[in-house]
């Protein structure tokens, strides 16, 4: 037994080597705490992963698209100095139809507007007040989502404006106005109430969702869409590629981690969580060996860390029902294919490739996807979010050759028919090969190999319990002070010493490092217990 | 089969016995069962009770039954009570809170054996208990519906326990007795208001006991007595009620009707850790105390009134027959609650003076 208050090796155990694990580690550790991030699988990155769908085709296995990436870490972390090296930055959107009228969605007021005058007059201008309007909450967002929840959630609890940083108290009013109908309401709603452009709404409300398994008429997915928005207006390089994929991205946290002195160790499977008095104090590893520590900072999410590490019994009672509660379970999976050739889509310039390409032609058709995953199956023309990132990063595939990724949805984790089987995945990548054949003719003729990764394989080969994207669902009631939970929104726990950095803590999950930033200022400051 | 925890409601083991003796055919609902409220007259059953001996039908409650080598450790966390100081055969009455410090619930909990306990209560709350359960090796039993309670009250109590052969070397309060003239386990309990005897057996055997007791107290004027008349004596003796007098944390729509431990007479030892504990330590800003009342007209439920201004909040009121005048029960603000101190109180044609008769949790 160790010998109590006996000094630690380690002043941080950080579980888990993803985004956020690393970030919060390096972080913790430029900061002069010795830390020792103990990692799962035997290597880190999480769900930022590169691996061959055949050989010769390296692809990003989960996460493809990185960012928006919290520019304190970016530049705390010096990762340029550690390889890290986009080959596409500010990667637009582009929403595709498949009669070839597309509509870009880039930030560029004029290329949007000529796309949308192809399908609605009306809504080409309607267009530039929505995107200013949005551009305005999301900038008065960008605060919030920087910072522990707390201040400005309780400020509009308490009858005053939600946005301290206001130019007038007028235009606060305004936007408060504004946020509320945002809280209020659906992304299918708000969209509703804008446009009458199916494909529009349908790409906008895309982001509504982002791996929670909700409907587009759910509540709050309208907050969710503007909560993205806020944070692709803080990253100066908004959505990016790094050279060889996520995986790269990792190796670069990796490195810059281990040069602020971090320790990490792989295949180091937490089984349980120390305590002496209520206190954590350490990990105890699945092959018997003990990290002590003061500190636990967890980057798994918050039912994973607290109940599937053994702290229930030193729990308030009442939050066992809640974490109980949490949902985090993914509904998205993914699908990389390997290429003999660059693609064509119908009417969508080669240079357009290199997006963000959606394949969601209305919020009726991602309802239609969602009422199927409601009754565990999948929709046989589910929407994807596609990437080809081939087309800007030459190391990916041989010359002349390509990978396409593709997230899917909505996708569940456990089929109402039994778990996952080899006939069930073929059956999900043939329904994905067919909805890109109405758009690509040419593309299922190309497929050299295909991947696919369900939820389930998320959460065993990705190391994210549940196999959420985001470490819970985007929903109102997972969100800013309540995400995880009430109680728990700083980072803190009820546990002394224990905290959390991962994907499900504030603001939300997505390659951002932000959680883990703000997770370590957390550590630093002796975070509170309760917001 | 029926689901004892849904929202219907049942009759209690005893109920062939009780409905043979309501002949008023008046019944009330309490805690999903269904109980007489008059078996024959208020007057009637309020002078068996306080100069005779009354039968009760008490099994409209929550049971829960809880087992395992961690019993002890979960239920001194779960309740106010340090569970391990509470010897095989004792009861103690007890208070479980939310993370907050409010109080849920309230109830006897009793321990059968080391390893084994029982929490009745007229509080719903099986399936938060339920998860709470996490982590400790131990396991809830909702054995609700499967236990008869009789309460025996009144002057001669114990000498109709003594008729029916269920007191005597050993068989004291607490305690689990076996009548010789049944092999059945008859558990003796201290009841909630302290001041009479529940009678605990297995359903199937409550009606046997039920009997033996009735034909043991002919001789002695026993008589039953319903719930009204059991409401009226809580009154009386100033005994609050959860879900009338305070809202258990889950149920209550408003903040100020949920209750912290010494709001409601106890003391836990301040340095357990039970569930809310720390929060529960926090005092209120306002504190308010529950009081008893006296008035010369009926009162009803509603706010209160001293020196013009509302001090609190009338909860339950009855007729006491042995007064001659209505009592009630109310939460006022600390600096009213003086003995003498009088306030408006809510009738049903106006208002009316009342009197503060007492503090229920003074500490004596």
């Amino acid at each position: 037994m160790r010998n109590v208050g006996a000094a630690t090796e380690f002043d941080v155990v950080v579980i888990g080597g993803g985004v956020n694990g690393l970030v919060c580690a390096a972080l913790l550790a430029q900061a002069k705490r010795r830390v020792v991030v103990v990692e799962a699988m035997g290597r880190t990155g999480g769900a930022c992963q590169t691996n061959d769908v055949v050989a010769g085709h390296r692809v990003s296995t989960f996460a493809h698209l990185i960012g928006p990436l919290d520019a304190q870490v970016v530049k705390a972390l010096k990762l340029a100095r550690h390889g890290l090296n986009f080959t596409a930055k500010q990667i637009s959107t582009v929403a595709l139809s498949p009669e070839g009228r597309h509509i870009v969605l880039d930030g560029d007021l004029r290329h949007t507007t000529q796309s949308l005058s192809a399908h609605s007059q009306n809504d080409a201008k309607a267009w530039a007040p929505f995107d200013t309007r949005m551009a305005k909450i999301a900038g008065q967002l960008q605060r919030w989502v920087q910072t522990p929840p707390g201040g400005a959630f309780e400020q509009a609890t308490r009858g005053g404006s939600l946005f301290a940083t206001r130019p007038t108290a007028r235009a606060g009013a305004a936007l408060d106005a504004e946020f509320g109908a945002l809280l209020d309401g659906s992304i299918g709603e708000l969209l509703d109430a804008e446009f009458e452009t199916p494909l529009l709404k349908g790409a906008i409300a895309f982001d509504g969702i982002v791996g929670s398994a909700v409907s587009p008429r759910t509540q709050g997915t309208a907050f969710v869409a503007a909560l993205r928005a806020a944070l692709e207006a803080e990253a100066p390089d908004g959505i990016v590629h790094p050279q060889g994929g996520a995986g790269a991205f990792a190796s670069a946290l990796q490195k810059a981690a281990e040069a602020a002195g971090v320790s990490i160790r792989l295949n180091a499977r937490v089984t349980n969580l120390l305590f002496e008095n209520g206190r954590t104090t350490g990990v105890a590893l699945a092959g018997g060996q003990a990290i002590y520590a003061p500190i636990v900072v967890s980057s798994m999410n918050a039912k994973a860390t607290l109940i599937g590490l053994g702290a229930e019994r030193y729990l308030p009672l009442g939050l066992k029902r809640r974490l109980s509660g949490f949902r985090a379970e993914g509904c998205v999976a993914k699908v990389n294919l390997a290429l003999a050739s660059l693609p064509s889509f119908k009417g969508l310039d080669k240079r357009h490739l290199k997006e963000r390409l959606l394949i969601c032609p209305s919020i009726d058709h991602l309802d239609r996807a969602f009422a199927a995953y409601e009754q565990g199956t999948f929709s046989p023309d589910p929407a994807l979010e596609i990437t080809i990132p081939s087309t800007h990063d030459a190391s990916l595939a041989t010359p002349g050759q390509h990978v396409l990724s593709a997230h899917v949805l909505y996708v569940p984790k456990t089929p109402a028919a039994g778990a996952w089987t080899d006939a069930t995945k073929k059956d999900l990548i043939a329904a994905v090969g067919s909805t890109l054949r109405q758009y690509s003719p040419d593309l299922p003729e190309l497929i050299l190999g295909a991947d696919l990764y369900t939820p389930a394989d998320v959460e065993s080969m990705g190391g994210t319990p549940g196999g959420h994207w985001h470490g819970g669902d985007l929903t109102l009631d997972q969100l800013g002070p309540l995400r995880p939970m009430a109680g728990m929104s700083r980072y803190g726990t009820p546990i002394a010493g224990l905290f959390l950095c991962g994907a499900g803590t504030h603001p939300c999950g997505g390659v951002t490092g932000i959680n883990g930033r703000i997770a370590a200022e957390a550590v630093l400051a002796g975070a509170p217990v309760t917001a | 089969m029926s689901d004892i925890t849904s929202r219907a409601q049942h009759p209690t083991p005893l109920h062939a016995r009780t409905a043979e003796l309501c002949t008023t055919n008046t019944w009330t609902e309490e805690c999903g069962f269904t109980i007489p409220a008059l078996y024959t007259s208020a007057r009637e059953e309020h002078e068996a009770l306080t100069t005779r001996v009354t039968l009760s039908d008490l099994s409209a409650r929550q049971c829960w039954l809880i087992e395992g080598p961690d019993a002890a450790a979960f239920l001194s966390v779960l309740t106010v009570s340090d569970a391990a100081r509470i010897e095989p055969g004792q009861t103690a009455r007890t208070l479980w809170c939310d993370d907050t410090g409010f109080v849920r619930g309230e109830g006897l909990l009793a321990r059968f054996a080391p390893t084994t306990f029982e929490l009745s209560t007229t509080v719903r709350d099986f399936a938060w208990i339920n998860d709470a359960l996490r982590g400790f090796d131990v396991k809830l039993v909702n054995a609700t519906g499967s236990r008869a309670v009789i309460g025996v009250r009144g002057p001669r109590a114990q000498a109709l326990l003594a008729a029916a052969g269920l007191s005597g070397e050993g068989a004291s309060t607490g305690s689990v007795t076996r009548p010789t003239w049944r092999p059945a386990q008859v558990a003796l309990m201290r009841d909630t208001t302290g001041e009479g005897i529940e009678l605990w057996t297995q359903a199937e055997d409550g009606a046997i006991v039920w009997d033996r007791l009735w034909r043991s107290g002919a001789s002695l004027g026993v008589a039953a007595a319903g719930a009204t008349t059991l409401e009226a004596t809580r009154i009386e003796n100033a005994i609050a009620k959860p879900a009338v007098d305070w809202q258990p944390a889950h149920l209550a729509i408003d903040a100020s009707d949920m209750r912290t431990p010494s709001e409601l007479g106890f003391a836990p030892d301040p340095t357990r850790k039970y569930n809310g504990a720390e929060a529960a330590r926090r005092s209120r800003a306002k504190p308010q105390v529950l009081i008893q009342l006296a008035a010369e007209s009926e009162l009803v439920t509603g706010p209160i009134t001293a020196r013009n201004a509302v001090a609190g909040k009338l909860t339950s009121t009855a007729w006491s027959e042995s007064r001659a005048a209505a009592v009630a029960l109310a939460w006022v603000d600390a600096d009213v609650a003086k003995l003498g101190t009088k306030v408006a109180a809510l009738t049903t044609r106006g208002t009316t003076t009342a009197e503060i008769t007492r503090e229920v949790f003074a500490k004596s």
